[in-house]
């Protein structure tokens, strides 16, 4: 078999069409049918088009031989592969030096079928930014990408965070609510000093600085993180405590103490929690879904008799509790 | 953090050499994934295995942080370097390009069994040998 690869140019539009030029005859009159479908799902590629146009592979065959497949298409100078479990899908040059022929008898020689269709590439350097946007907590709190241009209005409190591999970019309901409380609370009664368990991104900890805590603890059990964390904190020029420690080992009391975690941990660590609050302190919750709310009030309520506020935001909530209020147990 | 997972991604990538071409731009970037940090971190971690093939589990959180982990590099290459082969057989059922002993078999079944989806050892030993045979190498013992 011998495959040529033809473009058409209609309507300033570029289809691309792989056809084997041993078909039978009856079967080169289905092309023209074929083309029609295959031009629907292909590239409509603008002529003045830069992208880069690649030969996508979607490779199946028995799960034995998937490791190879992956190394065939690798070795032929696919970057990498995907693995969607039930089949491979790799991506190779649309070039002259990619041998197609040879590639599909490689994988057919372990029982590895593959069907082919052109792939416009973009220029992913920058565009998965577009995803990310400035995220507007209140009129004085706003969380933006490094890339993005603000122009920050007299009183605003601007933070930056991009995207990365911590948890905590502002755009997840559970963290705005929790900032939300955080800005209320800063303004009614001005804690000193914060502890942020579970930082992750340290987006918590940099926007109590910001909103005027001295002196901040930011911990996580997770050693990468705490690295992100600290390039945040450089990043927004503010100096926190970060560390790689869980609850347990943290002493002294802070008049503000924030988890925004997996609602199993803020029941499991309830009474550690607790004990850093100061007397006259606040404890923020935050990372809720409202069906499960009744689930952490249980846990708490040996400490409080009940919630000092609550925030909504959608289907999340954060609950606040106060020391004063109540007897902590220490 | 309160961390809720929109998607995995497993992808195969040559060791140190993750880039934003396809495969990882695009699988990446739809979800709005920092494909630089990602690139940056797996090249990072994994330079030492140069020319080894990494299979990377990445989970995608709802608010576009991630998070990934790297396997056990593929049975295939773990194979040809117990094996001393460089290229697997073009017709594996027929033309035999080398062998290996069942001992290196299971060597590899215990390294790779972490990462395989087999029930117990024998199921391990069997995949691995299986993969073996898909290459034209010849299990002894």
């Amino acid at each position: 078999m011998q495959y040529t690869r033809l473009i058409f140019i209609v309507n300033e539009k570029i289809f691309c069409y792989f056809y084997d030029v041993s078909y039978e005859d009856a079967q080169r009159a289905n092309m023209k049918k074929r083309l029609s479908t295959y031009s629907k799902e292909s590239l409509k590629l603008s002529p003045k088009s830069i992208n880069k146009v690649w030969m996508e592979l979607k490779i199946k065959g028995p799960v034995e031989g998937k490791d190879r497949a992956a190394e065939i298409l690798i070795i032929a100078g696919s970057p990498g592969v995907i693995d969607k479990d039930t089949y491979l899908k790799g991506y190779l040059p649309l070039d002259d030096s990619t041998d197609i022929e040879h590639i599909k008898m490689e994988l057919e020689c372990f029982g590895w079928g593959c069907t082919i269709r052109p792939f416009e590439d973009r220029d992913w350097t920058t565009r998965w930014r577009r995803y990310s946007k400035p995220v507007r907590i209140s009129k004085t709190l706003m969380i933006k990408p490094t890339w993005e241009e603000v122009k920050p209005q007299k009183g605003q409190i601007i933070i930056e965070i991009d995207p990365g591999r911590a948890f905590g970019t502002g755009s997840h309901p559970s963290t705005r609510v929790c900032l939300k409380a955080m800005e209320v609370l800063f303004k009614e009664y001005r804690p000193k000093n914060m502890l942020d368990v579970g930082t992750g991104s340290g987006i918590l900890a940099i926007a109590a600085r910001k909103l005027g805590a001295e002196y901040i603890v930011g911990i996580d059990t997770d050693s990468v993180t705490i690295r992100v964390a600290k390039e945040n904190a450089r990043l927004n020029r503010i100096k926190i405590a970060l560390s790689k420690r869980g609850i347990e080992d943290i002493h002294g009391r802070f008049s503000m103490v924030v988890a925004n975690i997996i609602t199993e941990e803020l029941v499991k660590i309830a009474p550690a929690l607790v004990k850093r609050i100061s007397p006259d302190g606040f404890l923020i919750l935050s990372g809720i879904l409202r069906e499960r709310v009744a689930e952490v009030k249980k846990a708490y309520r040996t400490f409080f008799q009940k919630t000092y506020r609550t925030f909504r935001y959608g289907e999340w909530v954060c609950l606040v509790y106060r020391a004063s209020y109540e007897k902590i147990f220490s | 953090m309160a961390k809720k997972v929109i998607t995995q991604i497993k992808l195969q990538i040559p060791a140190g050499k993750a880039s934003p071409s396809p495969p990882v731009g695009p699988a990446l970037g739809q979800h709005g994934v920092n494909i630089m940090e990602f690139c940056k971190s797996f090249n990072t971690k994994t330079q030492k295995e140069e020319g080894m093939i990494i299979p990377v589990v990445l989970t995608v959180y709802a608010d576009r942080s991630f998070a990934f982990i790297t396997k056990t590099p593929p049975a295939s290459i773990l194979i040809k370097k117990a094996s001393g082969v460089e290229k697997g057989s073009g017709v594996p059922n027929k033309e035999k390009v080398g062998k290996i002993t069942r001992k290196q078999i299971e060597d590899i079944a215990k390294l790779k069994a972490p990462d395989l989806t087999a029930a117990s050892l024998e199921a391990a030993v069997k995949i691995i040998e299986g993969t073996a045979r898909s290459m034209g190498i010849a299990v002894e013992g």
